[in-house]
């Protein structure tokens, strides 16, 4: 999960996560 | 999970409410990192990434913690302003889980307004958890 990546790994991008209820788990890969 | 992955991306996760469980498969968090696997045919540089995380509210059980400002020129900033955050133990390995500030020439910011910080499963007396790269920039703070 790669919040901000930019298009296939690139540049410049933007990328935002809200959580304000439930249940998230991460497990995956850094 | 990376926030802020791309080369000068910005990624921002805000935690409000509820509760967020993240081992990350084996290795801190990068918060603010810029890496590419286009960096040798595109030309993009690595590193000057933002990622912020905000804790409002709710809980984060995070099992490998944060590396802020995980790349060259990048920035890391976690805000802690309420609910509880729950660090460690690593369920990998045993690297330090709270890196500020975690390459040489990058910056990380840690700030606690509020809220629960709980470190768990230290290895010993006088080992923290912290680290800085010493050609980083770490700023943590506790208002």
């Amino acid at each position: 999960m790669d919040i901000g990546s930019g298009y296939k790994g690139g540049q410049n991008g933007y990328g935002q996560v809200i959580i304000s209820n439930g249940l998230f788990v991460n497990n995956s890969g850094s | 999970m990376i926030v802020g992955s791309g080369p000068a991306s910005r990624g921002e996760f805000k935690l409000l409410g509820g509760d967020v469980i993240s081992s990350n498969h084996g290795s801190p968090i990068p918060i603010g990192y810029g890496y590419s696997a286009y960096t040798v045919c595109c030309g993009y540089p690595y590193g000057s990434a933002t990622g912020n995380v905000l804790i409002a509210g709710g809980t984060w059980t995070g099992y490998e913690g944060w590396n802020l400002g995980a790349l060259s020129n990048s920035l890391g900033t976690v805000v802690v302003s309420n609910g509880t955050v729950s660090i460690g133990p690593g369920i990998y390995g045993s690297g330090k889980p709270i890196n500020v500030g975690a390459s040489d020439d990058s910056r990380g910011d840690f700030t606690m307004a509020g809220g629960t910080f709980l470190m768990n499963g230290v290895g010993s007396a006088s080992d923290t958890g912290w680290r800085s790269e010493s050609a980083a920039t770490a700023w943590v703070t506790c208002e």
